[in-house]
């Protein structure tokens, strides 16, 4: 079976996409479905219920770019991996899209199990929060405060610590 | 052959929902968990209303201000814990840093919960603070055991208290009294602390309970009266008395089967052994756990100014020129390394290097497999006193008579920087790498602490001895320094900082 073999996949809005097999599998999800199929399965189109066709488009642009980067072995939870929060130039343009878009892309990326995608919507999440006031970060994420001003209060003291004084 | 029809993939191991509102913890806060169910509706509302807009969402306008990104023209902002289940939120908060996770969790009841579980607490502060190199010195301060179910938002506010108290170069004292001249050496460890002294004894301190719990040395080593009691700190917190001549005194005093008979001039110890080094021109290697002696090295003809072992050697150098590599075990000479043309003030090895610093104002690299010299750096003049390699083995750090620290690139021998402030001779250098802290320690009773990475002055503890500064070694959370005034002294950084038991090692 050839790298280059074409593949269908169905978003979960009913539309073909047509795309290369080392493309697709960049997710470990499709890859060990593929592992499990017979060859002549993979001729049928695998149906991707969970995300439509613009995000599918936009997680397998990634993968497309990033296709001939080494395999990542499974579960390398490191907290080295962590440390790293640098994007880079590439994948920091592919992330400037809506907000929305991006968490669908980190939802996307999370159900196709694609590692490195997932860890950097989450670092581009990340750096959005970082070095903000909850005020800032309400108003980013247009999201409203609810609680109640005791509460609120009582929070800010037990986060005191953090903030430099 | 069976033809099989591709099904849908299932997500891996999917989580519910609801599985982290239930585990999150509310210390302070009793916040009402969310009605059963209300989730899920809040999710298929959120994913109809999403429908709505997803014909729309291509269209691209202008940058956002607050967020940089660009956003479509009606998509809006949203809040990402409405879409993403906890598993992901929480992989997102374990980019934060202390500071951005504590505001994080001042957003919202849902940020709050999600900010608050132990999971997004451990990620964040090991990020932080574990070590970036092994640790010789003291403890890691990321507590007992990694894997362990920790108090991670509590040791991480410790943790930050700590090196608050570093930045505003504001630590407590704790004196060790007992030695009777001039401390040269010593090395601690969470449990204790060791030191060597021109009295001839070697003393084991809890450093716990900062007493004196053993005494070595020979019968005439023996101290009679107590130590004169000197002048301490106004930041000191413990200064327990010398026990010398008290009862107390003499049930900790041990004369070993072997001992030297000169002053005390290095050490350095591990779980299993402890090397010293002597003016007597010997080193004894000791069992750490009985401090009985197993071997006695002899070839030098002067005194041993330093030492160092890894898991098969023990190096000493020596004033006589020559640095001796032993075998560990049997205490075998294997090699002597000649090229030095004056005392060798110390030594340290990474791997199969060794560095060495020289009175003859050189400091050389050795290739400890072929046994010989393959770099040598020069410094400004005169002598070199104390040298170090960084963990990775791409620096050389050395000081000396010209009250500079040098650090130099170990593969191209250039001098990449020099650290200045002393005003006396850098008697004792030390790299701790896990914590990226140079600590320098000088005649000029000063003792200096220095970025390893910027080189930028990070602190000055002048005068907390009365004398001058003969080692200075840190770990995490303080500075242990040697004076010749005969004391050691502690610069405690977490002393009474709440939590800070919490970053204690097993």
């Amino acid at each position: 079976m050839s790298a280059t073999q074409k593949l269908t996949l169905t978003s979960s809005d009913g539309i073909d996409i047509e795309v290369e097999r080392k493309v697709v599998e960049r997710s470990v999800l499709i890859r060990n479905l593929l592992e499990d199929l017979a060859e002549t399965a993979t001729l049928e189109p695998i149906p991707i219920p969970n995300v439509n066709e613009p995000v599918l488009k936009k997680v397998l642009e990634w993968c497309e770019h990033h296709k001939d980067d080494p395999v990542s072995m499974g579960d390398d939870d490191s907290d080295s991996r962590k440390k790293q929060t640098d994007i880079d130039e590439w994948d920091q343009k592919y992330m400037s899209v809506d907000q929305e878009m991006l968490f669908e892309i980190i939802l996307a990326a999370n159900y196709l199990d694609i590692k490195a995608l997932l860890d950097v919507g989450c670092k581009t999440v990340a750096n959005m929060i970082k070095g903000k006031s909850p005020e800032e970060i309400r108003k980013t994420f247009n999201i409203q405060n609810d609680f109640t001003p005791e509460e609120e209060e009582q929070i800010r003291r037990e986060n005191e610590w953090a903030e430099d004084r | 052959m069976t033809r099989e029809t591709p099904t849908a993939p299932q997500p891996p191991a999917e989580r519910t929902q609801s599985s982290l509102e239930r585990t999150a913890s509310h210390p302070h806060l009793a916040l009402p968990i969310r009605a059963p169910g209300a989730a899920a509706r809040a999710a298929v509302r959120a994913a109809a209303d999403k429908k709505l807009r997803d014909s729309e969402l291509s269209d691209v306008a202008g940058l956002d201000e607050m967020t940089g990104m660009v956003r479509g023209a009606t998509g809006r902002a949203v809040d990402p814990f409405k879409l993403l289940p906890p598993e992901l939120a929480a992989a997102i908060f374990q980019h934060l840093d202390d500071r951005s996770l504590a505001r994080a969790a001042q957003v919202s009841r849902r940020w709050y919960r999600v900010a608050s579980t132990p999971a997004v607490w451990r990620a964040v502060f090991l990020s932080q603070w574990m070590p970036r190199a092994p640790v010789a010195m003291g403890g890691r301060g990321i507590g007992p055991d990694i894997t362990a179910a920790q108090q991670w938002q509590k040791m991480a506010r410790a943790r930050r208290a700590v090196e608050r108290n570093w930045e505003a170069q504001k630590p407590n004292a704790i004196y060790f009294t007992g030695h009777t001249d001039s401390v040269y050496c010593a090395q601690f460890d969470e449990r204790k602390l060791i030191t060597g002294s021109r009295d001839r004894t070697i003393r084991v301190w809890d450093m716990q309970t900062y007493r004196c719990i053993k005494v070595i040395g020979g019968p005439q080593a023996k101290p009679k009266a107590p130590a004169e009691e000197l002048e301490t700190h106004p930041r000191t917190v413990v200064a327990h008395p010398s026990l010398n001549g008290t009862p107390e005194g003499d049930v900790i005093f041990h004369v070993p089967s072997d001992y030297h008979t000169a002053s005390i001039l290095c050490l350095q110890f591990d779980d299993d052994i402890l090397v010293t080094g002597s003016s007597d021109s010997t080193c004894i290697v000791w069992d750490v756990k009985t401090y009985q002696p197993r071997h006695r090295l002899r070839y030098h003809s002067a005194g041993v100014l330093d030492i160092c072992f890894d898991e098969t050697r023990i190096i000493s150098c020596s004033k006589d020129w020559n640095i001796c590599v032993w075998d560990r075990a049997t205490g075998q000479l294997l090699k002597v390394l000649a090229g030095h043309k004056g005392p060798v003030n110390a030594v340290q090895m990474r791997g199969d290097m060794l560095v060495s610093a020289s009175g003859d104002g050189y400091s050389k690299l050795w290739d400890l497999n072929r046994m010989c010299e393959v770099r040598c750096f020069n410094s400004q003049d005169r002598g070199l006193a104390a040298v170090e390699f960084s963990d990775d083995g791409a620096y050389v750090l050395a000081g000396g008579n010209d009250q500079l620290i040098y650090k130099y690139s170990a593969s191209t021998q250039a001098c990449i920087a020099r650290l200045s402030g002393h005003q006396g001779l850098v008697r004792s250098l030390y790299l701790d790498g896990a914590n990226g802290r140079i600590i320098s320690g000088s005649y000029d009773q000063d003792v200096r602490v220095y970025s390893f990475e910027s080189g930028r002055e990070l602190g000055v503890y002048s005068n907390w001895t009365t004398s001058w500064i003969l080692a200075a070694k840190s770990d995490w959370r303080r500075i242990v320094a040697t004076s010749q005034d005969g004391r050691a002294v502690v610069l405690d950084f977490g002393f009474g900082v709440e939590g800070v038991d919490l970053l204690r090692g097993a």
